[in-house]
């Protein structure tokens, strides 16, 4: 199980990039997706949707259930993985990479440093 | 993402517990007892099933030994079925329902002679359906519930055949579907059944605790070349509803008559009194409200239990089971309508987060089905 260095994680399995220009991109972890198994749908947020932290605003299916993806940080969404929606197996593939969810122009980036550590994550998965 | 199983230390183990975690099985709670969900993925465990083999267990799932003189007496009053004419060692699927012509339980009855049955429960209605036969218990019977003594493993698709050869040679391959035989393989004591859950051929087989993991093993190195692998309960949902199956609790249950449920074949009104009849001859007589239905989406959504069925923004029904087919790699479920717009073909809506997706009522099964030699 992979814990990149350079990300920001929830305790609800998100993960958050710091970009360019105040931006965040968003995603779940690898943690998530298998505790998930095959991701058969994604809802992805409007475009220009404005979220709060820690409001759901993602709907990832699996065969067996649909699960509410958490905003990690605040804004307004800018940018959607259009891939995921023809291509939905990428979250399990590549959660960090070509599976990300949507880029949130951030109105706090402080936010991101109330989140946990690619270590402190680690932990709270081992306790699982 | 919220994770949402809870497992407790109470929760019961099958014999083979220690082996699906050492497969690192995902491990699920399924009424009280420590199940695996899934080995690899619910979708390739499904495909191999499909287009191979695969092997549950599905000793959960619970056994009541019902013997003596007045046992086909009891059994003809508590089920809706008709096993008198049944031959002998050959297994029934019906319905035991109460005094309303709700759904106690739906049951497989093997019939050893008409002296002796072996009842195959849902593990969440074990003790439920013990009591409810001891407490209409006639003369001349000994009701046994053995569940705790017996394992149950599922071998379906269809390779099975070639699969159970290896194990058993030809004792088992000429069983016709429902049929059921005993043998002894090596030290085991086996009872099969050409019966499943899957839509697929395949043979259920019961075997004592203390020989379940060997037979597991056997199966599994029998079955190498074939493309055997372990299935979970997640595969055992997605192939059962694909092939139209109930599931209780779910699609049926205590509030919901055969009749409603499509299984209205199970009821043989012909036979001497049983439990339920009265109801269910009124209810016949006067009309259905609901009816089953099964339906495919028409394009995206995926539909899960308790979305609400519309039609013209008019709410018309509930689903009951719901999921992404892997077959069809497209939505599919169960669920119950008013019964005026339970039309084959008809266009209905499931409303998921609050938005209509379109949905078109379908026969089942969804898939086409192995064809059972009879």
């Amino acid at each position: 199980m992979k814990f990149p260095k350079d990300l920001f994680y929830t305790k609800t399995h998100e993960w958050a990039k710091k970009e360019a220009d105040n931006k965040a991109r968003i995603g779940i972890t690898s943690h998530a997706q298998s505790e998930l198994g095959d991701v058969v749908f994604v809802e992805l947020p409007a475009l220009d949707r404005v979220v709060k932290a820690g409001e759901a605003c993602t709907v990832v299916e699996s065969v067996k259930a649909a699960y509410d993806i958490y905003s990690p940080v605040s804004g307004k969404v800018i940018e959607t993985n259009s891939d995921l929606e023809t291509n939905s197996q990428l979250v399990n593939e590549a959660p960090y990479g070509k599976g990300w969810f949507f880029i949130i122009e951030m109105e706090d980036p402080q936010e991101l440093t109330k989140l946990l550590s690619n270590k402190d994550y680690e932990k709270l998965c081992q306790v699982k | 993402m919220k994770e949402d199983i809870q497992l407790s230390d109470n929760d019961k183990k099958t014999p083979l517990y220690d082996v699906h975690v050492d497969l690192r099985a995902k491990i699920t709670d399924y009424h009280g007892f420590l199940m695996p969900l899934q080995y690899s993925s619910i979708i390739s465990e499904h495909k191999c099933v499909r287009n191979n083999a695969g092997i549950f267990d599905i000793s959960h799932m619970g056994e009541i030994v019902i013997e003596g003189k007045g046992a086909t007496e009891l059994v003809q009053k508590i089920i809706t079925n008709d096993v008198s004419l049944l031959p002998d060692y050959k297994a029934a699927y019906s319905p035991v329902c109460d005094e309303e012509g709700g759904i106690i339980d739906d049951i497989v009855v093997f019939k050893y002679n008409p002296d002796k049955f072996m009842l195959v429960v849902n593990c969440g209605n074990t003790k439920k359906v013990n009591k409810w036969i001891n407490n209409h218990k006639t003369d001349n019977v000994n009701i046994n519930d053995v569940s705790d003594q017996i394992s149950l493993l599922s071998l379906q698709g269809p390779k099975s055949e070639e699969i159970i050869r290896l194990v058993s040679g030809d004792n088992c391959t000429g069983l016709s579907r429902f049929q059921f035989m005993e043998l002894t393989v090596g030290e085991m004591q086996l009872t099969v059944s050409r019966t499943g859950y899957t839509g697929e051929d395949g043979f259920e087989i019961f075997v004592n605790n203390s020989h379940c993991v060997n037979l597991w093993n056997m199966l599994l190195e029998k079955g190498k070349d074939m493309d055997l692998k372990p299935a979970g309960l997640g595969a055992r949902d997605t192939l059962r509803l694909e092939a139209g199956y109930l599931l209780y609790g779910n699609d049926i249950d205590e509030f919901i008559t055969p009749l409603e449920a499509g299984i209205g074949w199970t009821v043989k009104f012909n036979k001497t009194d049983f439990i339920g009849k009265e109801s269910l001859v009124r209810l016949k007589k006067y009309g259905l409200k609901r009816m089953i239905v099964a339906f495919k989406m028409r394009d995206k959504g995926i539909p899960r239990t308790d979305n609400g069925i519309t039609h013209n923004n008019n709410v018309i029904g509930k689903v009951t089971s719901g999921t992404f087919s892997p077959s069809l790699e497209i939505g599919i479920g169960l669920g119950y309508v008013l019964k005026r717009f339970a039309e084959h073909k008809s266009l209905i809506n499931i409303k998921i987060r609050e938005i209509d997706y379109p949905a078109q009522i379908v026969d089942t099964p969804f898939i086409t089905p192995y064809k059972h030699k009879d």
